[in-house]
């Protein structure tokens, strides 16, 4: 196998080259791994956030007297981010408009508002601020705040 | 002298990817489970979603005027087996509560057949609530190559809840 064209001096470097090749490739796959992990809470937490504005909004529009009522739309809204680590089964309130904090990491706002349609609609908005994941420098912060409005003509 | 040396070196590449090919082989297969699972995580989300808006659109209207759209807990459970289509329906523990009582199928695909009504009679009214809560074991994809009841634990519970008003 020894190639008499190779320099002896440049034949004794080879060895431990794949020490090299597999320290430059880690990162990359560490990156990769934490990236998918923290997708994958992302868009858990888009879908709960997308449920609570819509549920939210669904109660909200019920009636003329809950169009504003973002007390009780908040507790729709958190019953839809309960298996978040940062909300559990304890936390029943909600952020005050839409300011999110670590302890109060779910807000919800409903207002009424005119409709495409030119009829009288609410407008719920939840803010949900993510649990702290793995964060990559540059590329992926460790947490995100996601902001879902949903807005429903009036029923009744 | 030289052919000795030379000889000495023979391998080396090999033994070295032979090495770092079981670290390197581990990394790969953890980034596709771990990936995998964020999927069944967030087809769990939707599920449970798609699952109670589908019972709040079949609740009191339904069993009024001679209709006869109103839904059972073999429905619901059909329902979301057919959403949760990444999940596996026999390590999905579904849990469907009204103002009567929580009905679980543990797993879901056991209630598939089941012919009680759902949301109850009792409860089933504009307004009412129903909650539709699942859980679901994902594989643990860095302790993947653990053996099962393993400490650090070779799997992890995940779950999603939506609580919804009936609205027809």
């Amino acid at each position: 196998m020894t190639d008499s064209r190779i320099p002896r001096r440049h034949v004794g470097r080879r060895s431990g080259s794949n020490v090299i090749e597999f320290s430059l490739l880690i990162p990359w796959y560490i990156f990769l791994f934490v990236g998918a992990y923290d997708y994958g809470f992302f868009a858990y937490s888009l879908i709960a956030s997308q449920t609570a504005a819509s549920v939210g909004a669904t109660y909200c529009s019920s009636s003329s007297s809950t169009l504003t009522d973002a007390t009780t739309a908040c507790s729709y809204a958190l019953d839809q981010f309960r298996y978040l680590p940062n909300v559990g089964s304890g936390l029943s309130t909600c952020g005050t408009g839409t300011t999110v904090t670590t302890s109060a990491p779910v807000a919800v706002t409903a207002s009424s508002v005119t409709g495409p349609d030119g009829n009288t609609a609410t407008a719920v908005t939840v803010v949900y601020l993510t649990p702290q994941l793995i964060p990559i420098p540059g590329i992926l912060p460790g947490t995100l705040t996601i902001n879902r409005t949903v807005k429903m003509r009036q029923r009744s | 002298m030289r052919l000795r040396r030379a000889n000495g070196r023979r391998g080396n590449a090999l033994i070295e990817f032979t090495l770092l090919g079981i670290p390197l082989t581990f990394m790969t297969i953890s980034i596709v489970a771990i990936s995998i699972d964020m999927w069944e995580f967030h087809n769990l989300a939707f599920a449970t979603e798609a699952t109670a808006r589908y019972v709040t659109l079949h609740g009191a209207t339904c069993t009024a005027n001679s209709n006869s759209c109103t839904i059972t807990v073999g429905n619901v459970a059909t329902f979301f087996v057919g959403a949760g289509m990444a999940l596996s329906s026999g390590s999905v523990i579904l849990k469907m509560t009204d103002g009567s009582g929580t009905t679980t199928c543990n797993p879901a695909s056991s209630c598939t057949g089941t012919s009680t009504q759902f949301p109850n009679a009792s409860y089933n009214a504009v307004g009412n609530d129903v909650t539709i809560s699942a859980t679901y074991i994902l594989k643990n994809p860095v302790a993947i190559f653990w053996p099962p009841n393993s400490d650090p634990p070779n799997d992890f519970t995940v779950g999603a809840k939506s609580r919804q008003r009936i609205l027809f």
